[in-house]
């Protein structure tokens, strides 16, 4: 290596660990800041650029290695921008196939390297093997690809896999068998590094809530009564002056309406709005799910406006973006550390796998999930769904849920069932388990009123709508916080 | 004579009284307050009479389902009678509005748990605990109500709300798949309940219950014996009770090739049982009537048990018994058809004493063997045979030849029904319209309906033969007619949009949608509109939206 270079690789070394903490942060740790997670894969992009441009000069074999190396930052920063553009179409799909896509290339070229420096060894052993073999004749290329041309001598074992006359290649067609030995055991090498990535931390996520704390009661407008009497002079009722006494009519009444919400809401009591089991990193995020059979993507653009409207109403943080999962992606968040609620809609057919409904139950029960199921458009998905219900958890049965059930009175009462198109009935249905609802059906289109046009409703219907969404959303967080507190303290 | 003349005119008056009972038309039977929301006699006899007047409004509105009105009527009796003996009632009242109002936590807090708090000792507090149970079911939370019903069942064994208690306690135990549990309260409610009247249908819901248990686990006796809590033993129900559930078991335990077995010895136990209630005699007619319904029984059981010979042989002996008489004959007949054997069931509807009755059976078989020609010669001939009731075949034959599909033949025989039976001319009409449709006849089929008074569904008809033609105003024209019928306005509505649609006026077809979410919010049809909207159009903006208020 001339010494010009040894500087710049030096660095990109340690660049590279570096970048290797920012992956492993934003798959698994979340210790960092979206900001410092950019300026990271950033840096790498960087890097990978400047290397790039200066192996135009370089020697053939050296500038391929920089193509080689420089691929796997690209394709990082690729997947993460993508990751960030959010779970809505095309940029979910894109995520999706550029991170297998990436994997088939890396393996591309792991072998083709692999190939390259098998070859070269073997062909360094040969050689050496044939200067040593004195008179040996010449030998044809047909015949060196085949098999060795330059045998070990009797007595001698060799057991080095790179050389082509290791004993285990036995004594013919040992090309081929050095050929398919080491592209078998690259594979296994590969699907074993792949499957441990995605165990131990490509596949594993974190939910965490917002920290703060607040109280879990109806959120009403205070109107505050101010008696404001006109300042009058009294003067001496004897005296001949005359002074007009204001009727008591006059008596201006002020009313004041106290805006501004007389309570924090949320759970717990920690500073600010939030959630006692939440974290000062976490967020309320909006988790779609996404399943086989129907239209799960139905009015995905309203998520995002729900998002923010939750926000609005009870200042908690919230992701900038919501995201779509597969169910059997539920399965990577850990207990404690999974979303509280995610929500799913639709109007066709939901077609679930046993896997897939023993993940859901164990999101359900054990990690203590929470389902908020919307029907977008048929009583067919109604049936679906109560179907499914039926399945993930047999032995409960659904209740329609009172107006009166904290999950339609806090933080905003609503007197009624709003519902933009009554398409799987009029009433609001849950499943309860252990007192509580773990799945919260609404059967008329709630996702459809939080659009930008609301569906054209009365704005008291969307208004009642974003409010009831609301509720859902806050219902779930307080439930997993009391759980969350409950585990610490039992702990 | 004074006398004689009283008498006459009292007894004028009796007669015209039962006539009028009998032929006035009876009431429509008024709605009436459950169990739940009764006030006990002796609270209601020491009100006032403003404190009735007050409930009586109350109730009223509770009755008709103006459920926030009656909440505040009971309201009002508690801030103008708040020493009242009515009370907790009206406390108790005002709770059940808001359970009906589905404000069942409001109903819990404020209502169901102050009238115990406040009148413990009172009739209204026993009912206000059941209701919390039932609140508690309401919100999902199984466990909880099962605490209260129990804990109510042991403070007040002999209320007949306990038993209201076990039986709810058997729905929680039932969904849990607790089989144990369910034994133990159906025993509880059939052997140690207070035989009363409230308590009678639960009883004999568990005595049966527990009786179907024993009969699968193959204890027979203990089944009778469990039957036998509810039924008295000298009455002829007993014996229905036992032949009827142990039979659904026999039955159930014999469709399956691994209980046959005991199917078979369960069978046995429950004919020899019948067999043993038999009279001796049989020239009384009550005995005669007893003989009949137990050998028919017996009957019943051979036939679970798939046992053809047997059966035939029970009807036999039947008729040996009390002689050979057409429902018996029918009987058998109805084994043989079942049988596949078709021509001895003919062969036996042809000893039936009523000629006609059997003759009409046989048209009957020949129907449902799809030999259509045959079945209607058979119900021709019944003409001659009853010339009275040929409007009756003349349905029958109508109705075979719509099975096989020969519409000429039907409309000549509607034609026929319309000079033999004019008073049903609207029927018959709708009928030719009907063939006239499968026969593509729009045109003739619309001057049908027209002939009808079926509407507004003959409007809809009428549309759609016009669809048929292709002739989108007259179908339109149609539809607008049956909007002006409240009932089916959302139909109409929605299917203009859709004839606007398929004549490919695609403008006014999302604006009839729209107006259809719009002014049926609360219809199936503005689903279905909003759907297609979105999914045909790709139109977010479908109006509509509303509440379940």
């Amino acid at each position: 290596m001339p010494n010009s270079s040894r500087g710049p690789v030096v660095l990109t070394i340690l660049a590279s660990i570096g970048l290797l903490y920012f992956w492993a942060d934003w798959l698994a740790f979340q210790q960092l800041s979206l900001t410092h997670h950019w300026s990271g894969f950033g840096l790498g992009l960087a890097g990978a650029a400047w290397w790039l441009e200066r192996a135009r000069k370089m020697q053939r074999v050296r500038r391929l290695l920089v193509f080689s190396l420089s691929f796997f930052p690209i394709w990082l920063f690729l997947v993460f921008a993508l990751n960030e553009m959010g779970g809505g179409e095309p940029w979910g799909t894109l995520r999706s196939y550029s991170a297998t896509g990436g994997i088939f290339l890396a393996f591309l070229i792991g072998l083709a390297w692999l190939t390259w420096f098998v070859e070269r060894q073997s062909r360094i052993f040969q050689l050496v093997r044939l200067k040593k073999a004195e008179g040996a004749s010449r030998v044809g290329p047909l015949q060196a690809m085949h098999s060795s041309v330059a045998l070990p001598g009797s007595g001698s074992r060799v057991w080095d896999p790179f050389d082509m006359d290791a004993w285990y290649y036995g004594r013919k067609r040992q090309k081929l068998r050095q050929s398919v030995s080491v592209t078998f055991g690259y594979l296994v090498f590969f699907l074993l590094v792949v499957f441990l990535l995605l165990q131990l931390s490509g596949c594993r996520e974190l939910y965490e809530m917002p920290a703060g704390g607040g109280e879990q009661k109806p959120n009403q407008p205070v109107v505050k009564v101010q008696k404001v009497i006109k300042k009058k002079i009294i003067f001496n009722p004897l005296s001949k002056v005359i002074a007009k006494v204001p009727p008591i009519e006059e008596i201006k009444l002020q009313l004041m309406e106290i805006t501004k919400h007389a309570y924090t809401v949320g759970y717990g009591k920690g500073a600010g709005a939030g959630f006692a089991g939440g974290t000062n990193r976490g967020k309320v995020r909006f988790i779609r799910l996404e399943y086989s059979g129907g239209d799960w993507d139905q009015g995905i653009d309203a998520d995002l406006n729900m998002l923010v409207q939750y926000n609005l109403r009870t200042q908690h943080k919230i992701a900038e973006r919501p995201e779509t999962r597969k169910i059997i992606q539920l399965k990577n968040f850990p207990v404690g550390k999974s979303p509280p609620i995610v929500y799913m809609t639709g109007q066709k057919n939901i077609s679930l796998g046993k896997t897939e409904t023993d993940v859901l139950r164990e999101y359900l029960t054990n990690k203590h999930g929470m389902l908020f199921a919307d029907n977008g458009g048929s009583a067919h998905w109604g049936n679906q769904f109560k179907s499914l219900m039926n399945r993930v958890l047999p032995n409960v049965s659904y209740i329609r849920v009172p107006l009166d059930h904290p999950i339609h009175r806090i933080p905003f009462p609503i007197p009624f069932l709003p519902y933009v198109a009554p398409h799987g009935g009029t009433d609001a249905l849950a499943w309860v388990v252990n007192g509580r609802i773990v799945a919260y059906y609404h059967p008329g289109d709630i996702g459809d009123a939080w659009a930008d046009d609301h569906a054209g409703v009365p704005a008291q219907i969307w208004e009642a709508c974003y409010q009831l969404g609301t509720n859902v959303i806050f219902y779930g967080h307080t439930e997993y916080s009391k759980w969350l507190e409950a585990r610490k303290k039992s702990d | 004579m004074v006398r004689s003349t009283k008498k006459i005119r009292l007894s004028a008056s009796l007669v015209l009284l039962v006539l009028l009972t009998a032929f006035l038309p009876a009431p429509a039977e008024a709605a009436r307050l459950g169990y739940l929301e009764q006030m006990p006699i002796e609270a209601f006899a020491k009100l006032r009479e403003i404190e009735r007047h007050q409930l009586k409004i109350a109730e009223k509105f509770f009755l008709k389902g103006e459920y926030k009105a009656a909440a505040a009527e009971y309201d009002k009796f508690l801030t103008l009678y708040e020493r009242s003996v009515g009370g907790p009632y009206s406390l108790l009242m005002w709770a059940h509005c808001q359970v009906k109002l589905r404000l069942v936590n409001t109903a819990v807090r404020d209502g169901f748990k102050s009238v115990v708090d406040y009148w413990p000792d009172s009739h209204e507090a026993v009912v206000a605990s059941f209701m919390i149970g039932k609140c508690h079911l309401l919100n999902g939370e199984p466990s909880k109500a099962d605490k209260v019903f129990a804990q109510l069942a042991e403070d007040f064994p002999k209320h007949s709300l306990a038993t209201l208690s076990r039986v709810e306690m058997l729905g929680i135990a039932s969904a849990r798949k607790d089989l144990e549990r369910q034994v133990e309260l159906w025993t509880d409610i059939a052997f140690d309940t207070p035989k009363t009247r409230e308590t009678a249908p639960h009883r004999s819901s568990a005595a049966r219950s527990l009786a179907t248990h024993f009969f699968q686990q193959d204890q027979f006796q203990k089944g009778v014996e469990a039957l036998g809590t509810y039924y008295d033993q000298n009455r002829p129900e007993y014996l229905h009770a036992v032949h009827d559930v142990c039979n659904s078991v026999v039955s159930k335990l014999f469709r399956s090739s691994g209980t046959k077995s005991r199917a078979e010895k369960l069978g046995d136990s429950l004919i020899s049982f019948v067999e043993k209630a038999l009279p001796l005699d049989s020239k009384e007619k009550k005995d005669q009537a007893r003989t009949r319904d137990l050998l028919e029984r017996i009957a019943d059981v051979q036939k679970s048990l798939d046992r053809d010979k047997q059966v035939l042989a029970a009807y036999e002996r039947l008729g040996k018994v009390l002689g050979m008489d057409d429902d018996i004959l029918g009987s058998m007949a109805a084994w043989h058809k079942g049988k596949k054997r078709i021509d001895q069931a003919r062969a036996i509807y042809g000893r039936y004493k009523d000629k006609v009755n059997g003759r009409r059976a046989i048209a009957s078989s020949y129907r449902e063997e799809k030999n259509y020609e045959e079945a209607v010669r058979q119900y021709l001939s019944l003409i001659e045979l009853d010339k009275d009731r040929e409007d009756q075949w003349q349905r029958d034959v109508v109705g075979t030849w719509r099975d096989a599909a020969k519409w000429d033949k039907a409309i000549a025989t509607y034609q026929t029904l319309l000079k033999v039976d004019p008073d049903r001319y609207s029927d018959y009409n709708w009928g030719i319209a009907e063939c006239r449709e499968r026969q593509s006849k729009w045109n003739e089929a619309i001057l049908s309906y027209r002939q009808t008074d079926n509407f507004p569904e003959a409007y809809f008809r009428m549309a759609e033969c016009h669809r048929h033609l292709k002739k989108w105003n007259e179908g339109l024209i149609l539809l607008n007619q049956a909007r002006s019928h409240d009932k089916v306005a959302d139909r109409a509505q929605h299917r203009i949009a859709q004839f606007y649609e398929m004549s490919g006026q695609k403008e006014k077809a999302i604006k009839s949608f729209q107006v259809t979410c719009k002014k049926y919010p609360k219809s199936r049809y503005a689903s279905i509109s909003h759907a297609h909207l979105q999914t045909k159009y790709g139109i977010s903006v479908t109006l509509g939206g509303a509440t379940d208020e």
